[in-house]
């Protein structure tokens, strides 16, 4: 029970607070953006220090700028061309203890969206529960943790999408002229903790998996692309803190020193025009350099303002992170701009990622016929289903 | 009765004198009001005649409609026949079939849920319209435009008859509201005006 009386004054303070920290922020908003422009050519001084800002600290997450200005911005000129759009997004059912059984599941929910043909969407869902011990316990004999089941999440997200464009593909007898655009809700970086590079094999073959998926998207001519809304990234801000240092200045202790604190990219990009993209950047983060880049899959990044309306206040700026191939020609990566922006129109964020979404998501009311029925198996069988006492008091409040 | 029949969709809620089935089929392909439909209920059958078709709402729909000057077809489409929130059609329980017999009378229980729901080739609407029995039955349910309904029932039961026969059914079809309709001008008057003209 949340007694609200008692919290009358922290929201008082919070709400105060929280607008003064806005105010403040457009004031440092404004003054980055003044940084942006001052160092908007891109120069060796300046990749030399984002190069020493990330080899002295390799969980430095900066930007390395790709092209000539920084300040760039960049709308298509050429006309829209029809694309094939697949999104795939997942859902899971976490292992719970107190419950009737020990069990996860993954649902991975798709869609391909042929554009220009009149065709209603190719959908589909690929529920998958896992029960067995092998699956449910690590070497430690641990249960598996939450996130654990989100990495299985997201790699069985990828293979979906690897094996929906070589389908895709397919379908279209191999004509490479057919754009396959495919989308995934969140960063292309895969997210493996440094403790966990360093002590698990399966991190490795994690890793080498997912490259293993990118592989495949790109030799069946797929167009990678991570949709990140409303990014809380702040890698170019970085860029601008190390571009205002002196190269032999920049250490651990400066890189952390940044004046941007709070801030996001987005902000600092919020005056790119409808559909206009910003300059195109690679994450400095370890696992790009060290993994993606070698085996031909550097993740780059750029803002897109999405929006319908012009001006500051209505601009909707979000993260496209494409892998370095997809960026390699003007033209493709103009085609991923134009295809992401006009599925954003009308619903401010791409369709096809919010019908995957819909067709993955497992609710609870779906959640408990689940266990329904498994309870009424449990019960055929002689076992009867119960669940801790605990999770039991719970369910009666 | 034919199993090759379109099937419909697959009933939701039933009760004793409607049942509401639900339906993915594209706006062309569903029943029209009036059409006869047919739906499994134990050993026999139950027929109904449509009078009502909802298409369900939601906050995502709603978000797409506010860029209907932009919408590409696909997404129509996807709407339309992908998302999961099928059109619902109610019918009013008019007749059923048992033992090889049809009865123009509220079946004795209603289908169960789940069922599905299937078309009527001519010769069934012939069939089990046959007699006017279920003009009463429509003219008594409360819930539904009853005299648009029965207009549109007739004149469904007329495009099953074989060409030659149309013209004859409806006037036997308008002497036989005549008479039960004889102390209701009104209402009567209402019926024939929405029989009128070359489209039955």
């Amino acid at each position: 029970m949340l007694e609200l009386q008692k919290l009358l004054t922290t929201i008082e303070t919070m709400s105060e607070e929280l607008a003064h920290q806005s105010r403040a922020h457009r004031e440092q908003t404004a003054r980055a953006q003044e940084v942006l422009r001052a160092f908007a050519q891109v120069d060796d001084a300046l990749l030399d220090k984002v190069e020493r800002a990330a080899d002295l600290d390799p969980s430095w997450r900066g930007a390395r700028p790709v092209g000539e200005r920084l300040d760039e911005h960049h709308a298509p000129e050429a006309p829209d061309h029809d694309a094939s759009l697949i999104a795939v997004d997942g859902s899971q059912i976490y292992p719970d203890r107190h419950g009737m059984a020990l069990y996860y599941l993954i649902n991975t929910g798709g869609i391909v969206l042929r554009q220009g043909t009149g065709q209603a969407p190719l959908t589909f869902t690929r529920p998958q529960v896992f029960f067995r011990e092998k699956d449910l316990f690590n070497e430690a004999e641990e249960l598996i943790d939450s996130q654990t089941v989100n990495n299985l999440r997201e790699m069985a997200e990828l293979e979906e999408l690897a094996r929906l464009v070589a389908e895709e593909r397919a379908y279209w007898q191999g004509d490479l002229d057919r754009r396959v655009v495919a989308m995934m809700d969140g960063p292309l970086l895969l997210w493996v903790s440094e403790r966990e590079y360093e002590q698990s094999s399966h991190a490795h073959r994690r890793l080498q998996e997912y490259l293993a998926c990118l592989d495949a998207i790109r030799a069946a001519g797929g167009l990678l692309v991570g949709y990140v809304d409303r990014p809380r990234s702040a890698n170019v801000l970085r860029l601008l803190h190390v571009a205002e240092l002196e190269l032999m200045a920049i250490d651990k202790e400066t890189l952390r020193a940044t004046r941007y604190r709070g801030l996001s990219d987005r902000f600092l990009f919020d005056w790119l025009r409808p559909q206009e993209r910003s300059a195109l950047f690679a994450s400095t983060s370890r696992i790009n350099r060290r993994d993606f880049a070698p085996a031909g899959h550097e993740i780059y990044f750029f803002y897109l303002n999405v929006a319908q309306a012009d001006g500051p206040d209505d601009a909707n700026i979000v993260r496209v992170d494409v892998p370095a191939w997809v960026a390699a020609q003007p033209e493709t990566l103009d085609l991923v701009q134009q295809a992401v922006y006009r599925d954003c129109r009308g619903t401010g964020y791409p369709y096809v990622l919010a019908r995957a979404h819909e067709l993955a998501v497992v609710t609870q009311q779906e959640r408990r016929q689940f266990e329904q029925m498994l309870a009424t198996q449990l019960m055929r069988r002689g076992r009867w289903p119960y669940t801790s006492t605990k999770a039991y008091l719970k369910s009666l409040l | 009765m034919n199993d090759t029949s379109p099937l419909f969709g697959r009933t939701l809620r039933t009760g004793t004198l409607t049942f509401t089935f639900g339906s993915t089929l594209p706006h062309s392909r569903q029943p029209a009001f009036g059409e006869l439909v047919r739906v499994p209920a134990g050993a026999g059958q139950v027929y109904g005649v449509v009078y009502d078709v909802l298409t369900q709402d939601d906050p995502f729909v709603r978000q797409v409609i506010a860029a209907s000057d932009q919408l590409e077809a696909e997404k129509i489409a996807d709407m339309r026949e992908r998302r999961q929130s099928p059109v619902e059609i109610t019918a009013l329980a008019v007749a059923y079939r048992e033992g090889g017999h049809v009865y123009q009378r509220i079946p004795p229980r209603p289908p169960a849920t789940l069922e599905p729901v299937y078309g009527c080739d001519d010769e069934e609407v012939r069939e089990v319209l046959q007699g006017w029995d279920s003009f009463r039955t429509i003219l008594n349910h409360a819930q539904c435009p009853a005299e648009e309904l029965l207009a549109a029932c007739i004149r469904h039961a007329a495009r099953c008859q074989p060409a030659e026969r149309r013209r004859q059914f409806l006037v036997e079809a308008g002497r036989e509201l005549t008479r039960q309709l004889s102390a209701d001008p009104l209402r009567l008057d209402a019926i024939l005006r929405r029989l009128g003209g070359d489209q039955f």
